[in-house]
């Protein structure tokens, strides 16, 4: 289980997290939603402690995330930033340096190593683009290269920042697919959504920020008819039935 | 990327630095056979004059060229990477500013003491790169504090530089040709501690080349991967400043090699550190000596220094390379 406890969290004075308690359970995909610039990316920044907690606890599996020595906690945590650079480098180049924290000094890459990558770059089907350089692709692809070494540190915790951001619609529901799968496999996934009605979709659990807090964790059922997210957003929610499931639109 | 293997690139490279450094020995003003420098460094038969040449005079300075070409190149590649800024050289980290200024204040205060000069050269660079990495450090070590912070301590130390030369207006000569740099006239004994150290820090760079691989992804998704990412930057920072610190020791301010080796062998070899920092290194040493040369036998009995040749052959080599990649 990953634990917000009480946390408060900036850069200079100011807190931009403020009390915030949360918690993302094993083997479910836990989504945060929020308009922009409610603190969701700054939240994730703490788990990689870019940015350093000032008050509460941020726990990892019952242990303190600060008692972890960085490598150790990316063991554990893989977290996809929403700001990636576009390194000039190849596909598979990209997707083995997942495989950082788990060599350790002057551990070449091993055979083990190799099908970890390999697996991660069939689950997002980059594996055609394998010797391909990664500065060619288009963006939904260098995405999913990305994810694939996000996946290759084969972490309990998965947690992408706005992975859906800038694609085209199809790569948006092949995300949520591969999201999905990740989830049948047991991963247990963290992701901050900018759609609500995708977010709606795929969380399990769904939390919601206003103003460096997190104001709200429940379901999904509980978040519609708490009416939460009409609040935050100053939108009207209707729920449509189609055949092939229940969505979530939104009026103004 | 890559456009070749760049094992056969690295073997190349390396017989490129063995012929380099030859020709370095053999030709000059007094031209030598193969066989002659053969019998002098195994000490066979040979003239006097012979011995003289070669052990006192183009040893020390093919063995500073291929430090200085070695040693400019790989602090050019660090720097880039981990300031993620294609135009990052040793200047970038106040290395020239600091130098030049240490070098001033000798020739200005103790006017005889031309042997101190080294040392100050040194310390004087590293002394800056320190005051700028005190200054990020305090502001988080990000790139761009970096970047900052060294203009800023370079636009002070470069006021104090002015400052100097119009007081001491009879040193400017001593310290334009440090400015220019050289290799004429370097000593074997001016050479050891600091290559010692160019040598240390070459092997370290490439043992830790995965970390800077790591490093060129950004810092969010180098701290995400365990990297304790402001701590491994200062530790390259350093690493490149006492790599340029030392080659300014010995040879003066030379420009344009730290820049321009390592985008060329970015094209060459790829972006790999592991195998960039050899590969530059190597690259750099042959541009510097194969400089050297030209500078020392193209206008016989007169001489350029290495840093005018190295600027007019760089320049037009990688506006090449540049037009080459544009019409891929």
């Amino acid at each position: 289980m990953l634990e917000f406890k009480g946390v408060y969290a900036g850069y200079d004075k100011e807190n931009i997290i403020k009390n915030t308690t949360f918690t993302v359970k094993n083997g479910e995909i836990t989504v945060l939603v929020g308009k922009n610039g409610c603190g969701k990316s700054t939240l994730i920044k703490c788990l990689n402690r870019q940015i350093n907690i000032r008050e509460g606890k941020i726990m990892i599996d019952s242990k303190d995330i600060t008692l972890y020595s960085p490598k150790d906690r990316a063991k554990k945590i893989a977290i996809m930033p929403q700001i990636r650079s576009i390194p000039s480098i190849s596909v598979e180049g990209l997707a083995a340096h997942g495989r950082y924290p788990h060599l350790s000094y002057g551990r070449r890459l091993g055979e083990k190593d190799r099908e970890i990558v390999d697996k991660a770059l069939k689950l997002t089907n980059t594996e055609g683009l394998r010797h391909r350089n990664v500065s060619e692709l288009s963006g939904g692809q260098r995405q999913r290269v990305y994810l694939a070494m996000t996946l290759a540190q084969s972490s309990e915790y998965i947690v992408l920042d706005e992975p859906a951001a800038y694609l085209d619609i199809t790569y948006q529901l092949e995300l949520m697919d591969m999201l999905k799968l990740l989830k049948s496999m047991g991963r247990t996934v963290l992701a901050v959504y900018h759609d609500l009605s995708q977010a709606l979709k795929i969380a399990d659990s769904i939390g919601v920020m206003e103003n460096g807090e997190v104001i709200f964790q429940g379901g999904v059922t509980e978040c519609l008819e708490e009416k939460i997210l009409e609040k935050v957003f100053r939108v009207k929610a209707h729920s449509i039935s189609l055949d092939s499931g229940s969505f979530v639109v939104f009026e103004k | 990327m890559k456009k070749f293997n760049s094992i056969t690139v690295n073997i190349i490279l390396f017989a490129g630095v063995i012929i380099a450094v030859l020709l370095g020995l053999m030709l000059g003003s007094t031209s030598l056979s193969m066989e002659e420098i053969w019998n002098v460094l195994t000490g066979g038969e040979a003239s006097e004059a012979a011995k003289a040449i070669v052990k006192s005079i183009r040893l020390p300075r093919v063995a500073a060229g291929v430090l200085a070409g070695a040693g400019l190149s790989v602090a050019g590649v660090i720097l880039q990477t981990i300031m993620d800024n294609p135009l990052a050289s040793p200047n970038i980290i106040g290395v020239n500013s600091g130098a030049g200024f240490a070098v001033l204040i000798i020739l200005a205060l103790f006017p005889e003491s031309f042997a101190l000069i080294p040392a100050a050269a040194f310390l004087g660079a590293l002394l800056t790169t320190f005051l700028i990495l005190a200054l990020a450090h305090y502001t988080r070590a990000s790139k761009m504090t970096i970047v900052l912070a060294g203009i800023a301590v370079s636009g002070f130390v470069g006021a104090g530089i002015n400052t100097l030369t119009l007081l001491f207006p009879d040193v400017v000569t001593s310290y334009n040709s440090f400015t220019i740099g050289g290799l004429s006239g370097v000593l074997m004994r001016d050479l050891y501690l600091p290559g010692l150290c160019i040598i240390i820090s070459f092997i370290l760079s490439i043992m830790l080349g995965r970390g800077l691989n790591v490093l060129s992804l950004g810092d969010d998704v180098a701290a995400s991967l365990g990297m304790r990412v402001n701590l491994v930057r200062m530790l390259f920072v350093v690493l490149a400043s006492i790599l340029a610190g030392c080659v300014v020791s010995f040879a003066g301010l030379i420009g344009f090699v730290g820049l321009i080796v390592p985008h060329v062998c970015r094209k060459l070899v790829g972006n790999d550190a592991r195998i960039l920092i050899p590969a530059s290194g190597m690259f750099g040493a042959i541009l510097m000596v194969v400089s050297d040369i030209m500078g020392r036998v193209m206008f016989s009995p007169y001489e350029l220094p290495v840093g005018i040749i190295t600027a007019f052959l760089g320049g037009p080599f990688f506006m090449v390379l540049l037009l080459k990649g544009r019409r891929h």
